[in-house]
């Protein structure tokens, strides 16, 4: 057992054979060794008697390793040491310091291999084979293998000597010196063992052992190619993080809030259906006019344009403008002539530009326009030099020539045309609001505001004339009252101190004035004639003539809105007549004091009648005095309808409207004398003509009818004869102006003329029956009506202004039951027509200032068709009327 | 020519005899038309402000009972006037209407 060191540095085999082939035990290292410096030797050894460690040495009658024995000895001899030290300690100190624990680590050392040598004795036996070994790890002091005594003397001499030295500083040779380090390796750590482990194959056949193993073969076999595991790598290896501060623009925050209405679905829906081409159409067009416009008013630009869309696009409403500029009809040039000649700031009774602009400030456009009319300016003068230059512009020669001819003239009213847009800009209107004020809703939605205001003024009228039953919020007792009174009275809408009063007035007035139709224009104009619509019953057409500009007017008036017309036509020559078509509502035919007879559709916008007799043959040569629409079956009911009228030319006219207006002339009316004074004169009198200024036809019998004359003979005529009469009827002493039939009993008619008198006739005798004449009316009785359900009732209007009416049943026939006259030193304008409502007991009169007031009537509200025409009947044939009984006369 | 009806109607609905005032207004709230100006400017002003918004209520609720109808006019009526907004696709036409006077019955 000698070298067991060789032996175990033959056997020192690397750590990993050993652990390969054989299992060993674990054995905890010495893990104190960790010394550096000075401990190879110590740990060499250890190492090598480990790593022979199965090699187990007797010791002592005790079986230990060597590495227990080496340990053990190693502890005996460390503790002898340790003694020896504690006295070398003592000496050394005095002498050096410094090298202390080194001198002591290699005494140690030195000491070790003494004792050791001292105990080879023993088995174990630390040869000095090692030395060589340890001279690999030291340079110098090999021969310290052996230590003695006297090597410690040299030693510790040498400890002195270095320790004087050192007091004096470090030499070079100090320097120079080799410094032996000592490296080594430290104990092996075992972090993770897993030791294989053997098993009997029998056993494992019983545990399952070799199944699993073989199994676990076979599945990482599998895992290479197997979809169930990827390959992944990981980081386990999270590098630090470092914070960085940034700082961005701050980010703007929009918010939006929608909200989507059950319509707005409604219009999304709707809009979709649309044709998607056809908005991007129209939108593409819109985008085109606005920039068009724009550029329009550049004065660079180049686009040849028509002198008319410049002046569409650049031309401006002016406020208050002159009505009767609507009236233009346009000159193949393309300007309006008549605006040359109406001067621009004439207003009918409105507002001149001034006063407008004062009353009202329109804030956008007084920013606009200072710069409009800049644009306008400097547009005058580009519209004037192109105008000129457009010859320029390739054109048919025929059109050019014209256009040259025109130029001429056009330049001057260019000019002056110019100068007026300049003076119009002052008041006009911006874009924008230029093109919202064109769509139709505007005007309509005026239109409605304007009625809703009138509404609200004249409400109760409003009522009263619809003859609606008015509802008495306050006094019940009063109800009682009235209807005590007489249920046929209405009640009243007023306060309870008026309430008594408007009672008694209604008994004793049964004319009530509601309200007046009025407007600026009708202010200058004669009310000549009037009629009411069939089919709207609310509206009214009344015919002017204008005094001042010798024109005629028909004021279209509606019940809604009595301030102001629905259309206003104007014609050149003063309108005498109007007449609604019974057929055709559309239509309205008017006579004028020209001779003309025009008939309109009011469904045209235009002013323009769409036929009318102006150069037509059979032109009455003087005033037409009345027309109708005759049908030709049945009177009104037949579709077909002709115009008749009469004239002061003496003719009675029938025109048909197929082609153009063709006459037929029905009567040339010829003075017819009474017998009784026919001795008086010497010459033939029945050929001088005489004026006729109303006829009738008489009902139920289209081919006859009465022809009122200027001499004061009313003739019945047939549309056979036009040159005999069947039947003359004298009586007035003046012009007839009218004469009727009663539209219940055509037996019966009625006239009225300038000799203050009104005088019914029945056609089968030739006397009057009745003479209608108030002793205070001196003066004519310019038109009457009879009312429309009521058969004994009619109405007659008088020059000195007054309104009477008069019953047959009651005052005998020879009072007006109801008069409606001026008072006292009043003076009014001569009332020169008088209607009746059909579809409420209203009675309008016009006058001559133009006026036109509503009254209404109380009393007879009570309209039974029925008991009519008995009534009459009772009057006239007391012993009893057949019917078809044969003319008397003939 | 139509644009000289409606600068007439608008005159005569301005000088009739119970208006008090008149505002027309536009889509985007921007006062037209109005003949609230000088001292009375902040009360043409405040109506300028409010009417559009009651109108479009109105409007919302026609069309909310029944999508294919739409608002025409609307009145209100006060104890002292009258104010009425017709509503158009670009404009709002407000008339305030004072009341009817007493000796106006007869006329």
């Amino acid at each position: 057992m000698q070298s067991i060191g060789s032996e175990g540095l033959k056997a020192g085999v690397t750590k990993s054979n050993i652990r390969s082939n054989v299992t060993m035990q674990k054995r905890p290292n010495n893990l104190g060794g960790g010394k550096t410096q000075l401990g190879p030797p110590k740990t060499n050894m250890d190492t090598q008697q480990s790593a022979s460690d199965n090699i187990i040495v007797k010791y002592k009658d005790t079986i230990v390793t060597p590495k227990e024995l080496v340990t053990k000895k190693f502890l005996q001899l460390a503790e002898q040491q340790n003694r020896e030290e504690e006295q070398r300690l003592k000496v050394l100190q005095k002498q050096n310091e410094t090298k202390v624990s080194q001198s002591v680590a290699e005494s140690n050392v030195k000491s070790f291999y003494q004792s050791a040598d001292k105990s080879s004795n023993s088995d174990v036996k630390i040869s000095s084979s090692n030395n060589p070994e340890r001279s690999s790890f030291m340079e110098s002091k090999q021969s310290e293998g052996t230590y003695s005594d006297s090597d410690s003397r040299r030693d510790q001499s040498e400890l002195q000597e270095k320790k004087t030295k050192q007091k004096k500083g470090l030499k070079e040779e100090d320097l120079d010196e080799n410094i032996p380090i000592n490296l080594s390796e430290t104990c092996t750590m075992q972090l993770l063992f897993i030791p294989s482990s053997f098993i009997n194959s029998e056993q494992g056949k019983k545990t399952g052992v070799i199944q699993k193993t073989q199994d676990y073969e076979k599945y990482m076999v599998e895992k290479i190619g197997s979809d169930n595991y990827t390959k992944r790598h990981a980081q386990t290896f999270n590098y630090n993080q470092k914070h960085k501060i940034q700082q961005s623009n701050k980010i703007e925050k929009n918010e939006y809030g929608a909200f989507a209405a059950i319509w707005d679905l409604y219009d999304a829906s709707v809009t979709d259906q649309l044709n998607e081409f056809e908005l991007l159409q129209e939108d593409i067009k819109g985008s085109i006019e606005k920039e068009y416009k724009q550029h329009l008013k550049n004065p660079y630009f180049l686009l040849p344009t028509e002198l008319e869309a410049i002046k569409i696009h650049t031309e401006r409403p002016v406020l208050g403008k002159d009505y009767s500029e609507k009236q233009t009809n346009k000159t193949k040039t393309g300007i309006n002539s008549n605006k040359q000649n109406q001067p621009l700031n004439s207003l009918s009774g409105g507002y001149t530009n001034q006063q407008l602009d004062d009353k009202m400030q329109d804030s956008s456009s007084s920013h606009t326009g200072t710069k409009n009319l800049q644009s306008q300016q400097v547009n005058i003068q580009q519209q004037v030099t192109r105008s000129h230059g457009k010859t320029s512009n390739p054109m048919p020669e025929q059109q050019q020539k014209q256009y040259e001819m025109k130029q001429d003239e056009q330049d001057l009213k260019e000019e002056d045309y110019m100068k007026e847009l300049v003076k119009r800009n002052n008041t006009q209107m911006s874009d924008s609001e230029q093109v919202i004020f064109q769509s139709n809703l505007v005007q309509t939605n005026l239109k409605y505001v304007e009625r809703i205001l009138n509404q609200n003024l004249f409400h109760k009228q409003y009522i009263q004339y619809r003859n609606y039953p008015e509802v008495k919020f306050e006094k019940m007792t009063l109800d009682e009252d009235l209807k005590q009174r007489g249920g046929a009275f209405k009640r009243a809408f007023q306060n309870k101190q008026e309430d008594e009063e408007v009672v008694e007035k209604k008994k004793n007035e049964p004319i009530v004035q509601l309200f007046q139709y009025k407007c600026a224009l009708s202010d200058q104009c004669k009310v000549t004639q009037a009629d009411w619509n069939s089919v709207n019953k609310d509206l009214l057409a009344v015919s002017y003539s204008n005094k001042q500009t010798s024109e005629g007017h028909i004021m279209f008036w509606t019940l809604k809105n009595p301030t102001y017309p629905e259309r206003i036509i104007t014609y050149p020559s003063k309108i005498n007549c109007c007449k609604f078509s019974n057929s055709q509502p559309n239509l309205i035919a008017a006579g004028t004091i020209d001779g003309i007879v025009a008939v309109w559709d009011i469904r045209r916008k235009s002013d323009k009648p769409i036929t009318e007799n102006k150069e037509l043959p059979g032109k009455h040569s003087d005033s037409v005095w009345e027309v109708q629409w005759i049908g030709k079956g049945a009177k009104g009911t037949d579709k077909v309808e002709s115009l008749v009228s009469i004239s002061s030319d003496s003719r009675i006219a029938e025109w048909s409207m197929k082609k153009g207006l063709e006459y037929t002339n029905l009567m040339n009316l010829k003075r017819v004398v009474q017998s009784s004074q026919k001795e008086n004169l010497q010459e033939g009198v029945n050929f001088r003509l005489s004026a006729g200024f109303s006829f009738d036809f008489l009902q139920g019998e289209s081919s006859m009818y009465l022809a009122a004359t200027e001499d004061g003979t009313i003739h019945r005529c047939s549309k056979s004869y036009t040159e005999q009469y069947l039947d003359n009827y004298f009586g007035h002493s003046g012009p007839v102006y009218k004469v009727r039939c009663n539209p219940f009993f055509s037996d019966i008619f009625l006239t009225c003329s300038a000799d203050w008198s009104c005088k019914l006739w029945n056609w089968r005798e030739e006397l009057p029956k009745a003479n209608f004449q108030q002793q205070n009316l001196q003066d004519e009785v310019l038109d009457f009506e009879w009312s429309p359900h009521t058969s004994t009732l009619f109405a007659s209007v008088c020059k000195d202004g007054r309104l009477e009416l008069w019953d047959l049943t009651k005052n005998n026939m020879l009072d007006p039951f109801a008069t409606l006259m001026p008072q006292d030193q009043q003076i009014w304008p001569a009332k020169t027509m008088v209607r009746f409502a059909q579809n409420s007991p209203i009675i309008i009169t016009g006058d001559a200032h133009g006026e036109v007031n509503t009254y209404r009537l109380y009393g007879y509200e009570d309209n039974d068709p029925l008991i009519q025409q008995e009534r009459l009947e009772k009057l006239f044939y007391p012993t009893g009327y057949v019917k078809g009984q044969k003319e008397q006369r003939d | 020519m139509s644009d000289v009806d409606i600068e007439d109607t608008i005159n005569r609905i301005k000088n009739h005899k119970s208006v008090q005032g008149i505002v027309i207004v536009n889509h985007e709230g921007t006062i037209t038309r109005t003949t609230y100006l000088n001292e009375k400017k902040e009360e043409g002003d405040t109506i300028a402000k409010s009417i559009p918004i009651l109108a479009q209520k109105a409007r919302s609720l026609v069309r909310d009972l029944d999508p294919t109808n739409d608002l025409a006019f609307l009145r209100i009526k006060s104890k002292q006037n009258e104010i009425l907004i017709a509503p158009d696709k670009d404009l709002l036409l407000i008339v305030i209407q004072g009341p009817k006077k007493q000796g106006e019955d007869d006329q």
